[in-house]
């Protein structure tokens, strides 16, 4: 039970640290594991008969991968076996020797105060399965003493790839832990270290490679943390297998006995063609240090540093002779299968394309296959679904690409096979996945239910060609839009017309406005008016000959006149008043005189009417106007 | 003054009628044909027949339209948006010459970034952008009578309330016949004080002076719209919306 105490710790994920931690080791699948390993190992045990010597062969396992090696153990034991020989090998026609080991230890013990020692010799052979199927290790022979002694064969099953081991079994197939990869012989000289073993470095462009990073271990690790992790810059990573504990495994690696667990394994997509670097993987161990102390009951640890060694990965381009015009960067195995939900569907209603990518290879980066040429169909993006896990090694599943087609007219169609080029990295040739074509009967659709679609289609109008517009028609009723008005003279001369209308209107205006506000302006502006209204009535009295109320007629027109224009009272007006007023004036000459000569004259005849003749009337007339005439042309 | 007033609405209303119904005609069916040829795709020929209608004097805005049209499917570049910008006066508010001016202009091989005119600015210019000389002479003409007499009204009328309204009205049909004005006066300034001329041939240079013997200052192409500041025999100083200025000879470019 030596090996349950050393191996077996458990990997928390949450802090990224794989922890020793010993409750947890009896749990009921590793003592299984452990139990069938133990199994493994001394099942094939076969003790030789005679006392003095034990002659026994051992392998670590019975099946194995053809990828895997297989350690074959020859111990010799027994008494003063120091000078032997080394046993002869049997023909190992269906393996490879890779490596020879040989390591010894001696025994003592005392049994009823007798002292036996004995001495155990293995000698420890490393082997490659060449072919695959059942073989089996022939006998070893050993001479000693004369003596020939011979082990049983042990039957081999040898698969295809590799093969985890029996421990294995017992375990839900949901977390496998990948078989460790085999160990070249530079590292097997450590006790504790990592390696990042790729399983191809030439590939193309897309192709996978994968990488498994184990950790190597035979000291008393206790802790293990990641450290700096490689970024896989140029590459696509796809997750295989990333433990969350260690599930350590007993290999025998140039005699040594290793506990071996994988921590990882990455799919990895080359995106460029070149020479890649990937970085080493930095670990931290916690190493318990044993200390002489009794009362240091747990012991101290030490940290120390371990790396994978960097690799380099050379990524060639694909190939461009035979490249399919359509390749958009498919490469891996594939198989293309199209379907629809259903062969008989109305126009105007929805009708399902699914297409199904099926295989290996880089599907996450893949494109949706291109659709044939659907005229009678409005296709709208597809939906993608997506079911990639690693099978084994390789990452594969199905891409699903679910299309919603509406059929625009009723007819009989067919949906051309889709095409899907690809390369197989394996064959090192393209290939073309294709689906077979799918008859659509499209039924007479709806009344009414294809407009419900219509917004679904729409999209704007491009622009294909730019172009003038096109002329003017003939149509068009010639006009001639030579336009002289602005420049015409008349026209500007004409704009004077509204603005003198204007002018006039204010003037007009005010001049009433005056009229009704001042009496006196009032009076002044009709005095001419109507002294040539008076002037009228008393040219009838003169033919009617009444000669007093003639005289009294005119002189009241030249009174009232001279009232409306001074603004006095025309009654009782007297000569001495009208002297009075009318000097304020300057009237011509002898207007003021002949002014008052003319009143006395009016006065004297219209009281002796006797002395008054018709031909003196007309005088008086033509007097009257005179003055009137004078006074009109004076400022009064 | 009332005969004086009949002469002068005779001058402005019928100029010289029966000449011009004499030229329609005519016109009229050199249009007909021209169009025909430019529907057959004889271009040079429909130029031919559209430039006999321009020169027998007979101005139309279609016809300038067309004949740009013409201009650009002979490739001529220069001599089509010569055209467009012709029938833009006439038929400013035309999206048919507005958008082929706009094409031809993008085919211009000068890209000439101008100082653009604030956008507030916009809503005073959009009457003197959006009516020709002749409509705004119209618009302006008729304003000005309606606002005269408004203000004739307004000052004959007796009621109180009826002389508040009709001042308001007056007072915004006089706005609007500041406004009609300014954009008429603005547009004559703009199309016939200052001359813009548009570069016929494909590649010429602008020298520091009115001679061949000057420096080149730069190099301008076809179907670019220039200033132009001032003329010297056989010359013409021109000036670009970017403030580059040249001299440039008469004959490689025609005013608009």
């Amino acid at each position: 039970m030596g090996l349950v105490k050393e191996g077996n710790p458990v990997l928390t994920t949450r802090d990224r640290t794989i922890l020793g931690e010993f409750p947890h080791i009896f749990t009921h699948k590793t003592i299984l594991s452990l139990i069938l390993v133990l199994c493994a190992i001394w099942g094939t045990v076969v003790r030789t008969q005679g006392a003095e010597l034990t002659f026994t062969a051992s392998v670590d396992r019975t099946q194995v991968g053809l990828d895997d090696s297989l350690t074959l153990t020859v111990s010799v034991s027994g008494k003063d076996v120091g000078g032997i020989s080394e046993p002869q090998l049997p023909s190992l026609e269906q393996f490879e020797v890779v490596g020879t080991n040989s390591s010894s230890s001696s025994q003592f013990s005392i049994v009823n105060g007798k002292m036996t020692s004995s001495k155990t010799i293995d000698y420890i052979y490393s082997l490659r399965p060449l072919d695959v199927g059942k073989t089996t290790i022939g006998a070893a022979t050993l001479k000693f003493k004369g003596q020939t002694y011979q082990t049983e064969p042990i039957d081999i099953q040898v698969v295809a790839g590799s093969v985890s081991g029996k421990s294995q079994k017992g375990r839900s197939p949901g977390i496998r832990t990948p078989q460790a990869p085999s160990v070249p012989e530079e590292l097997a000289g450590q006790d504790l270290f990592v390696r990042a073993e790729f399983d191809r470095r030439k590939v193309f462009q897309n192709q996978q490679v994968t990488v498994t990073y184990a950790l190597y271990n035979r000291t008393s690790l206790t802790n293990v943390q990641y450290g700096q992790q490689p970024t896989f810059t140029g590459f696509w990573t796809e997750e295989i297998y990333a433990a969350d504990r260690l599930n350590f495994q007993q290999k025998v690696i140039g005699g040594k006995r290793y506990q071996v667990a994988v921590l990882k394994k990455l799919a990895l997509f080359p995106t460029t063609s070149g020479d890649i670097e990937i970085e080493p993987m930095e670990l931290l161990c916690d190493l318990q240090v044993r200390s002489r102390d009794i009362f240091d009951f747990w012991g101290r640890t030490k940290r120390v540093r371990i790396a994978s060694e960097p690799a380099t990965i050379m990524v060639q381009p694909l190939p461009q002779g035979g490249k399919p015009p359509s390749f958009t960067g498919a490469v891996g195995q594939f198989s293309l299968k199209a379907s629809v939900d259903q062969n008989q569907v109305k126009a105007g209603e929805p009708l399902k394309l699914t297409v199904e990518v099926r295989g290996q290879g880089n599907l996450k980066t893949l494109l949706p296959p291109q659709l044939p040429a659907l005229d009678n169909f409005t296709s709208f993006e597809p939906e993608v679904q997506e079911d990639i896990s690693p099978a084994g090694n390789a990452i594969g599943g199905a891409k699903t690409y679910q299309y919603v087609l509406i059929p625009k007219e009723q007819g009989q169609y067919r949906i051309e096979s889709l095409k899907l080029p690809y390369f197989d990295p394996a064959g090192k040739a393209y290939h073309i996945a294709s689906t077979k074509p799918i008859a659509i009967d499209v039924l007479p659709g709806e009344k009414g239910e294809f407009p419900l679609v219509v917004g679904l289609g729409r999209e704007e109008i491009k622009v294909v060609g730019q172009d003038i517009r096109y002329i003017k028609p003939s149509s068009v009723v010639l006009k001639n839009q030579r336009d002289d008005l602005f420049r015409n003279r008349f026209f500007w001369i004409l704009q004077i017309v509204p603005l003198m209308a204007v002018c006039c209107a204010i003037v007009a205006r005010r001049r009433r406005d005056r009229i009704s506000r001042d009496a006196g302006y009032a009076r002044y502006r009709r005095a001419h008016r109507q002294a040539r209204q008076g002037l009228r009535a008393a040219q009838k009295l003169m033919r009617a000959e009444s000669l007093p109320q003639f005289y009294g007629a005119v002189a009241k027109v030249l009174y009232d006149y001279l009232g409306d224009k001074l603004n006095i009272s025309a009654c009782g007006v007297t000569a001495q008043q009208l002297r009075d007023e009318l000097k304020k004036y300057q009237l011509e000459g002898q207007l003021l005189e002949e002014i008052l000569d003319f009143t006395q004259t009016c006065d004297y005849s219209r009281f002796a009417p006797a002395s008054a003749q018709l031909a003196d009337m007309e005088t008086i007339l033509k007097r009257v106007r005179n003055l009137l005439a004078r006074l009109e042309k004076s400022d009064l | 003054m009332k005969h004086f007033l009949l002469v002068a609405l005779a001058f402005v209303l019928l100029p010289s009628f029966p000449k011009w119904s004499l030229a329609q005609s005519a016109a009229s069916g050199l249009y007909q044909q021209a169009n025909q040829a430019y529907g057959e795709g004889k271009f040079p020929e429909a130029i031919k027949t559209y430039e006999k209608i321009l020169e027998s004097g007979f101005t139309n805005g279609a016809v300038l339209y067309n004949l740009g049209n013409a201009y650009f499917k002979d490739n001529q570049l220069g001599r089509a948006i010569l055209f467009y910008e012709r029938a833009k006066r006439l038929l400013p508010r035309d999206q048919d010459v507005a958008a082929n001016l706009a094409l031809a202009s993008q085919l211009t091989v000068d890209k000439i970034a101008s100082e653009k005119t604030p956008r507030f600015m916009g809503v005073f210019t959009w009457p003197a952008r959006s009516m020709s000389i002749a409509e705004l002479t119209r618009v302006s003409f008729f304003l000005y009578i309606i606002t005269a007499a408004l203000v004739l009204v307004t000052i004959w009328t007796r009621s109180h309330v009826a002389r508040k309204r009709l001042l308001l009205a007056s007072f915004i049909a006089g706005v609007m016949l500041i406004i009609g004005v300014a954009s008429l006066l603005g547009n004559i300034h703009g199309q016939q004080m200052v001359s813009w001329i548009i570069i016929l041939n494909p590649v010429s240079d602008a020298r520091s002076g009115p001679g061949d013997e000057y420096t080149k200052i730069f190099t301008i192409h076809e179907g670019t719209k220039a200033r132009i500041r001032q003329q010297r025999e056989g010359w013409y100083l021109i000036s670009l919306p970017n403030g580059l200025a040249g001299w440039i000879p008469q004959e490689i470019a025609e005013i608009i």
